[in-house]
């Protein structure tokens, strides 16, 4: 990869960081292959895997090459010193009317403004100075804007697999394995209906913490850790500062391989403190027909104070640069005899145009104890 | 995307055809966000009256203390009360004004005894006892509505 490419890239993102670049479980649901095939992180999400690049670069309406970016379009890989060295980025704003209604001076019910809101520039890197070894890292301006609390303004962890098909153990500053990792993070199934804009698990959440996995096929994986409550005592304030807490997860990626189909299901649960968080799923999907996603987690954040999420997620590709997506959720709060429900349908288009570039516009459509919002976003999401 | 079999008409009319469609995408942008039809918005505001409780029910122990809080739906109303000293009580719109994280005890409201203070974790503002905002993100104050203890039984008038 050309400096002066790496350069245009970097350019191409504008200033504030937040959030980083998560996992698409269409991608698995259509492939059948595990997020780690594409993504450093065996949990999916960020960084990309040669073989996830090399994906994403035959993935658009046009080529660079065809608007002229021939060295763009060059490009082999992500990869530096014969691959020991991978590098990443993902950009992500978006265009969105940010709150909630309001009652203006005049008696009417207002929308709120709409905004352009940068979510994350994250830059990310891993080096494999063995074939044994993966060192990576990634920040974002969570350093600098505090956008949902709880998020880490870096991740670092380095990962040791003796061979392709041994367990691996990581440890560094890490999100532990839980649930799926979605891109997108309006999505309430991490959240509280109570406080939305307070996540139990943030997205770019990650604490101290060690975790061994193992893949003993490519239908199965298993992931058990251990963390320090550092991050998540701001997300959930009811776990103490550096409370001990464990995970566990099991993925499994079934194929019937002669009828097309790819699945996924898996099931995790982390404790730390009285913080009990449990979460399922199960998808099914097939190349060029679509993908169908349920998702639902618990979480028991004290003895009086419990949340119950679900979300149905269905996609359809109609090329290979444009999906066509919707999704239905619920989130329910329980606080001693206090109860909160926030319910959204969105609907909306995961269109490549080119290479490492996304467009999603979307109609979002929010019911809560307090006000309804329907609206159109846009969001932009430029990675590499 | 094109007959033609010159390399550098290929690229210019890809070219042209991407910054074409790039305007589409930008008048298919404005269009949406011009369809102010589908977009929706309304409110469902508490009403106003008086909200009573007992100090002595067990959903209300946290306020046995001073500086505990409680959090309450009155009328519609998510509250917060907070016991600031033996005597004196406030009631506070629970919901953070910057973007709305609930500070209700054990989650984003941490309240402090001494400086007589609620900070909202979620982005550090700083709330005085009447609501007002002593440091941002937040910008407008919390509504504050009076409260009256007697004899161990509270109202709040919203
Ligand atoms: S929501 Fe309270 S400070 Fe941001």
């Amino acid at each position: 990869m050309s400096r002066l490419t790496f350069a245009v890239v970097a350019l191409l993102a504008p200033v504030v960081l937040t959030v980083p670049g998560h996992a698409l479980p269409r991608m698995t649901l259509t492939t059948g292959a595990p997020c780690a095939n594409c993504h450093v992180d065996p949990q999916g999400s960020g960084l990309r895997t040669d073989l996830g690049w090399y994906a994403m670069n035959q993935t658009g309406a046009w080529t660079w090459k065809q608007i002229g970016w021939d060295s763009l379009h060059n490009l082999e890989d992500n990869t530096l010193l014969d691959g020991k060295v991978s590098l990443g980025l993902d950009y992500r704003g978006q265009m969105a009317r940010l709150g909630r209604p309001t009652r203006g001076t005049d008696g009417k019910v207002k929308l709120p403004d709409r905004q352009v809101i940068p979510m994350q520039l994250t830059p990310e890197i891993a080096v494999m100075p063995t074939d044994t070894v993966t060192v990576t890292g990634s920040m974002n301006a969570s350093a600098f804007v505090k956008s949902y609390p709880g998020q880490s303004p870096w991740q670092a962890w380095a990962r040791w697999q003796p061979s392709p098909n041994a367990p691996y153990v990581r440890a560094g500053m890490m999100q532990p394995s839980v649930g799926i990792r979605h891109d997108d993070h309006t999505m309430l199934l991490r959240s509280d209906a109570a406080s939305p804009r307070q996540p139990m698990i943030p997205p770019d959440y990650a604490d101290p913490g060690a975790e061994v996995g193992w893949a003993p096929s490519h239908w199965l994986l298993v992931q058990v850790g251990a963390l320090l409550a550092r991050n998540l005592t701001e997300a959930v304030p009811t776990v103490a500062k550096d409370e001990p807490g464990a995970s566990g997860r099991l993925a499994l990626f079934p194929q019937w391989l002669e009828a097309g189909l790819n699945g996924m299901a898996g099931a995790s649960y982390l404790r730390a403190g009285d913080l009990q968080f449990t979460s399922g799923y199960v998808g099914v999907g097939k190349n060029y027909w679509g993908t169908l996603l349920f998702e639902a987690s618990h979480a028991k954040r004290s003895a009086k104070h419990s949340t119950l999420n679900m979300m149905l997620h269905a996609t359809v590709p109609v090329k290979d640069w444009l999906t066509v997506e919707a999704r239905a959720e619920r989130a329910t709060s329980e606080l001693g005899s206090q109860t909160a429900e926030t319910r959204a349908l969105v609907a909306g288009l995961q269109f490549e145009p080119l290479p490492f570039v996304e467009l999603r516009p979307e109609y979002r459509y929010l019911v809560t104890d307090d006000y309804t919002l329907g609206q159109y976003t846009l969001q932009l999401h430029l990675f590499f | 995307m094109n007959s033609s079999s010159s390399p550098t008409a290929v690229r210019a009319a890809t070219r042209r055809e991407f910054l074409c469609s790039l305007g589409a995408v930008g008048v298919a942008s404005a269009a949406l966000t011009a369809l102010p039809g589908c977009e929706v918005a309304q409110l469902r505001e508490g009403t106003s009256g008086e909200f009573q409780f007992d100090l002595a029910n067990p959903t209300f122990a946290n306020l046995a203390l001073v500086g505990g809080m409680q959090s309450a739906e009155a009328l519609g109303h998510k509250i917060l009360i907070i016991r600031v000293s033996n005597a004196e009580y406030v009631a506070l719109d629970r919901l953070c004004t910057h973007v709305f994280c609930d500070m209700g005890p054990d989650m984003a409201g941490h309240w402090d005894k001494a400086a007589e203070t609620l900070t909202c974790v979620c982005h550090d503002s700083v709330f005085a006892k009447d609501g007002h905002v002593l440091a941002g993100p937040a910008t407008e104050a919390l509504t504050s509505y009076p409260v009256v203890v007697t004899n161990g039984i509270g109202l709040v008038t919203l």
